[in-house]
């Protein structure tokens, strides 16, 4: 092993990213999806205490959820309950369970492959009628 | 091949701030960071601080941040990181100079865990025996060589200080489940708060950390079940059986789930004989089949805790 050179770089930014495994971007996103469905439950608080104010405030404020940007941001909710409650099926499972963390990176990647099996049907449901209106409505047949 | 080496430095006493010291080094691929350690402190800046002891993964004195994951400097190749090498110290502790970090915080959980046998029961004439079986109990964890890697790779720990933290949890989980141990309950106790086992999230990052290979996750779970499941912390009453209980939970939600999954398959099946066409029910055609595994997952492990419990 030879000599070498030195130089000092100037203070840089030292905070950088632990590189976690799987289990810390479930958490990090289990985190994120909570705090969103708790910011909604405050708008749904705020959106249904309308009714006080009277039959048409609080059917104004409904009205909007059948906006698309709305029925949009209703589907990023319903995948966030989802996930949200489905990471803590699997964190109690563990709990249960000890053993089946040897198993951890499967179980994690076999979630990954299950959501979107139930979450893009889902978004389909939810979206056509807002922007196919056209379309006979699902399962009237 | 020549190594780029970077190394976050700081000197409390003098420096208001840490930097980054960059080094080149030739190595060969099968050297450890160690060596490149060794090699700038013995021949480029003899003020780079570090501790190490045995230098052969032993001892847990020299783990540190490689790369952006905590490892041993003397147990990871030079072959495995590539040509651009980048240490800090751990994360979680007071620097005390660049690489060396006070850990007296994380002996003294260390201590709180009692990690030593307690057995008040008279000696016996010769040795307390112990079957295989009962000593694979905790083979896992008799493995730890105290290093705080898992510990300082744990987000809870780095946002809450106080909190025990992996290790002790490992060294607890070593006399807890040995069968010559009566000091269980104690553990437990000290276990049994919201800085002990309860701020564990279950993030892994532990596991994959430990140089050792021990299953950290696993044996804080296993901890967590023992509280959960001790009879100093459940009021048991007579002929309850939490192994049965919980096996019961697991076949009711698994039949439940069954049951619902064939309502589903039965309404699809009475629209198909209807004439109807089956994809006009696309929600349950969907929600049905993923029913199943996690009833069948659910059912498995509900018979799994009879069969234990039986044993
Ligand atoms: S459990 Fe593994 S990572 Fe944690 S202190 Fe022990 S040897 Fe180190
Ligand atoms: S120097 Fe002893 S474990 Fe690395």
């Amino acid at each position: 092993m030879a000599r070498g050179t030195r130089a000092i770089s100037p203070p840089g930014r030292i905070a950088r990213i632990y590189r976690g495994g799987e289990g810390e971007l479930a958490w990090a996103l289990h985190r994120l999806s909570g705090l969103g469905v708790l910011f909604f439950l405050f708008l749904h608080i705020l959106d249904t205490s309308l009714v006080l104010l009277g039959k048409e405030a609080y059917e104004t404020f409904i009205g909007l959820y059948r906006t698309p940007v709305l029925r949009v941001l209703e589907v990023v909710l319903a995948m966030a309950v989802l996930y949200h409650g489905g990471n803590g099926v699997r964190l109690t499972i563990y709990d249960f369970w000890p053993k089946l963390l040897r198993f951890d990176r499967f179980v994690f990647y076999l979630g990954i492959f299950l959501y979107p099996a139930i979450v893009i049907p889902m978004a389909y449901m939810m979206l056509r009628p807002v922007f196919f209106p056209n379309l006979p409505p699902l399962g009237g047949g | 091949m020549e190594v780029a080496l970077k190394i976050l430095r700081f000197n409390p006493e003098r420096e208001r701030r840490p930097w980054w010291g960059e080094y080149k080094v030739e190595a060969d691929p099968g050297d450890r960071v160690l060596d490149l350690l060794h090699t700038v402190k013995w021949h480029q800046d003899g003020t780079l601080t570090l501790r190490r002891s045995c230098a052969h993964g032993i001892c847990g004195s020299d783990a540190m941040l490689i790369n952006g994951l905590n490892r041993l400097a003397c147990k990871v190749l030079v072959r495995d990181l590539g040509p651009q090498i980048v240490v800090e110290p751990m994360r979680g502790f007071r620097v005390l100079k660049d690489l060396v970090v006070d850990m007296e915080p994380f002996f003294a959980k260390y201590r709180a865990v009692r990690p030593y046998l307690i057995n008040d029961e008279p000696e016996p004439r010769k040795e307390r025996r112990q079957s295989p079986k009962q000593r694979e109990r905790f083979e896992d964890t008799t493995k730890c060589i105290l290093c705080a890697a898992c510990t300082t790779a744990c987000p809870s720990f780095w946002a809450a200080p106080d909190f025990i933290g992996p290790a002790a949890i490992v060294q607890a989980h070593r006399f807890i489940f040995d069968s010559r141990d009566r000091g269980a309950a104690e553990r437990l106790a000290v276990l049994n708060q919201s800085e002990g086992v309860w701020s564990c999230r279950t993030i892994v990052n532990c596991t994959i950390a430990c140089p050792r290979d021990i299953a950290v996750t696993q044996a804080i779970n296993e901890v967590k079940r023992a509280i959960v499941t001790s009879e100093e912390f459940i009021p048991k009453w007579r002929g309850f059986d939490m192994q049965r209980a919980i096996g019961t939970a697991f076949l009711t939600l698994s039949l439940g789930m069954l049951a619902l999954a064939g309502f589903m398959t039965f309404q699809i099946a009475n629209h198909i004989l209807q004439g109807g066409n089956p994809f006009d029910q696309i929600g349950l055609l969907i929600l049905a089949p993923s029913l199943f595994p996690p009833a069948i997952l659910a059912g498995l492990m509900g018979l799994y805790e009879f069969i234990k419990a039986e044993r």
